[in-house]
C-alpha cells in the first residue's frame, strides 16, 4: 500500500459519500420541518438517475437537459407524494407518517420496475472519463463534478436556511410547529415545499453518481438506508452533520472495502450505526450544531 | 369585534368548550379567567383556528373565521400569543421578530419601520437582537412573543397567560405594556389570566370559564366585588389587600 493508494481510497470514498450525503441532507430537510423520517428518500435518489437514462436514451435528449428533467421530474414526485399521501393524514401521529413513506418507497420502486424495467443503466460521465491524476492517485473527472456539485449544494442551501426568510421559516416549523402556525407562517406549504426540495436534492445526488456507479430500479432502498445512517452518525436534524456524516460514512466504507474487503462494505456501514445507536445516539454533530444553523 | 357564539369544541369525545358565546369590542380589553382546565385556551386556539369548532359560530370582524386557516386569520388581523410564549429558541431574537412579519414579506419598509418600534417598545430586546431567544430570561421571552405578535400588524390580540413563571415586577410591566398597547394603538384584547385579579384590573370587561361553560360575565369591576369570583379566583382575602394574588 502506498500514499497514492490511500489518496486513491479517500477519493473514491469521498464521491461515494458525497450522494450519501445528500440523501441524508434529504432525510434532514423533511425531518426538520415535520419530524417525518422519510423512508423514500432514497427512491428519490433512484429516480434521479432512472429518469435521467429514460429522459437521454428513450427520449433522445441531450445530456444537460434529460438531468435536468430528471430532477425536476423527481421534484414534482416529491410534491405529489406529500399532497396526495402525507396531507390527507397529517394529523396522524409521526410513527404512522413514517410507514405511509415506507409504502411510498415500495410503490415508486415498483412502478419504475414495471415501466422502467429491472436493467441496470449507466449515464455517460458528464466530461469524458479519461482519469485525471491527483498526486499519484487516478480521478474520473465525474468524481470531481461530483464533489463541486454536492459543496455548491451545501452552500446553496446553507444560504437558504440562514439567510433567507422562507428558509428560516421551515425551521421555524421545526422549532415550533404551533407558533408557526400562530405567527401566520403558511406551515402546511412549507411541509410540501420541504418534500420537494429534499426530491431535488435527492436525485441531484443520483444524477451525478449515476455515471460511475450505475443505476437500475433497486438502487433507493441501499442508498436510503446508508443516507439514513449518515443522517443519524451527523446528528439527525442537523444538515451539515447529515452532509458531514454521509462523506465518513463515505471514506470509511472505501477504506474498509480497499484494506479489509469489498464483500464487507454495506456491513461496515451498519457496524457503525449500530455503535452510534448504542454509544452515542444523539449523532457526532448532535443538537448543539443545529442550533448554530 | 371578535365574536364566538355557542361554540362546542371537543377533544376526541371529551367537551372543551360547551356552548361558550363571548365578544369583544373594538378598543376593549377583555379578561377571561377560571381554573386549570376550564376552557381558556382553548376558547383563544379556536379564535385563532388551530382547534376548530365543532358547532357554533367565529366572527372577527364581521367575518366568519371558523373556517379560515391560522395563517388567514393572522392576515385578517388577529394574532395570537400562546401560552408558554413559544418563542423558536435557537432562532436570534430578530429572526424571531421578522418572522412574525412572514405574510408582509413584500412590504420591506413597513417591517423594518416595525421592527424599530418593537425595539421601541422593548429596548432590551434589541441590546439582545443577535442571541437566541433561548437565551433570554421568561419575561424577556414573553416581550419577544408579544413582538413577535405584532410584527404582523394585528387589530386585535389574544393574550394567553402572559403572566406565567414571571416574577411581580416583571407582570406588572407586562401588564402596563398591555394597557400602553389599547391606548396608544388602539389594540383590542383578549387577556386569559389565571393570575385573575390583575387581568380584571386593567380589563374593561370579563367573563368566567368553568369546566368549558361561561358560568359569568360583566363589567370587571363588579366581577372583582362578585362574592363567588372572589371566593373560587381571588383568594379569600381578596377585599382586603392590593398583593397580587397566586
Amino acid at each position: 500500500m502506498t500514499f497514492s493508494d490511500y489518496l486513491q481510497f479517500l477519493l473514491s470514498g469521498l464521491t461515494v459519500g458525497s450522494t450519501y450525503g445528500l440523501t441524508a441532507l434529504g432525510f434532514t430537510i423533511i425531518f426538520n420541518t415535520t419530524g417525518i423520517v422519510n423512508f423514500a428518500q432514497g427512491e428519490f435518489v433512484m429516480l434521479g438517475g432512472m429518469l435521467g437514462v429514460f429522459f437521454l436514451s428513450g427520449l433522445g435528449l441531450p445530456l444537460p437537459l434529460a438531468l435536468l428533467l430528471a430532477v425536476l421530474a423527481t421534484l414534482l414526485i416529491g410534491a405529489l407524494m406529500e399532497r396526495l399521501t402525507i396531507r390527507p393524514v397529517q394529523d396522524a401521529p409521526v410513527i404512522n407518517l413514517v410507514i405511509v413513506t415506507i409504502g411510498v418507497s415500495i410503490l415508486v420502486r415498483g412502478i419504475v420496475q414495471i415501466v422502467l424495467g429491472k436493467d441496470t443503466h449507466a449515464l455517460p460521465p458528464f466530461t469524458g472519463s479519461a482519469p485525471v491524476s491527483i498526486a499519484g492517485a487516478a480521478v474520473q473527472p465525474q468524481s470531481l463534478w461530483v464533489l463541486c456539485i454536492t459543496c455548491g449544494l451545501l452552500l446553496l442551501l446553507r444560504h437558504f436556511f440562514s439567510r433567507t426568510l422562507w428558509g428560516k421559516a421551515m425551521l421555524a416549523c421545526a422549532f415550533d410547529r404551533k407558533a408557526a402556525f400562530l405567527a401566520g407562517i403558511g406551515v402546511r406549504r412549507m411541509v410540501l415545499l420541504s418534500f420537494m426540495i429534499s426530491a431535488a436534492v435527492g436525485a441531484t445526488g443520483g444524477v451525478i453518481l449515476a455515471p460511475l456507479t450505475m443505476t437500475s430500479y433497486d438502487v433507493g432502498i441501499m442508498l436510503g438506508l446508508k443516507g439514513f445512517a449518515a443522517a443519524v452518525l451527523g446528528g439527525l436534524g442537523n444538515p451539515f452533520g447529515a452532509a458531514l456524516g454521509g462523506l465518513i460514512l463515505g471514506v470509511l466504507e472505501s477504506f474498509a472495502a480497499g484494506l479489509l474487503s469489498s464483500a464487507y462494505k454495506d456491513a461496515f456501514t451498519f457496524v457503525i450505526l449500530l455503535l452510534l445507536l448504542f454509544c452515542k445516539p444523539s449523532g457526532l454533530f448532535g443538537r448543539r450544531g443545529f442550533e448554530r444553523v | 369585534m371578535l365574536r364566538l357564539r355557542n361554540v362546542d369544541v371537543l377533544y376526541g369525545k371529551v367537551p372543551a368548550l360547551i356552548r361558550v358565546s363571548l365578544h369583544v369590542r373594538p378598543g376593549e380589553i377583555v379578561a377571561l379567567v377560571g381554573g386549570n382546565g376550564a376552557g381558556k385556551t382553548t376558547t383563544l386556539l379556536a379564535a385563532s383556528g388551530l382547534v376548530r369548532p365543532k358547532d357554533g359560530e367565529i366572527t372577527f370582524e364581521g367575518r366568519d373565521v371558523s373556517r379560515l386557516s391560522p395563517d388567514r386569520i393572522v392576515a385578517a388581523g388577529l394574532s395570537h400569543v400562546p401560552e408558554g410564549r413559544l418563542v423558536w429558541k435557537p432562532l436570534p431574537v430578530e429572526d424571531n421578530l421578522r418572522l412574525g412579519a412572514f405574510l408582509r414579506s413584500g412590504d420591506a419598509a413597513g417591517v423594518a419601520r416595525d421592527l424599530d418600534e418593537v425595539y421601541g417598545l422593548f429596548p432590551i430586546l434589541a441590546e439582545r437582537r443577535r442571541q437566541p431567544a433561548g437565551t433570554l430570561s421568561g419575561g424577556e421571552q414573553q416581550m419577544l412573543a408579544i413582538g413577535r405578535a405584532l410584527m404582523a400588524r394585528p387589530r386585535m390580540l389574544l393574550l394567553d397567560e402572559p403572566s406565567m413563571g414571571l416574577a411581580p415586577a416583571v407582570t406588572r410591566e407586562i401588564f402596563s405594556l398591555i394597557v400602553r398597547l389599547r391606548r396608544e394603538r388602539g389594540l383590542t384584547v383578549l387577556l386569559v389570566e389565571q393570575n385573575a385579579r390583575m387581568a380584571l384590573r386593567i380589563a374593561d370587561r370579563g367573563y368566567v370559564l368553568e369546566t368549558g361553560r361561561v358560568i359569568l360575565q360583566g363589567p370587571a369591576d363588579e366581577l372583582l366585588e362578585n362574592r363567588d369570583v372572589q371566593r373560587a379566583y381571588l383568594g379569600r382575602d381578596a377585599d382586603a389587600g392590593d398583593s397580587p394574588s397566586h
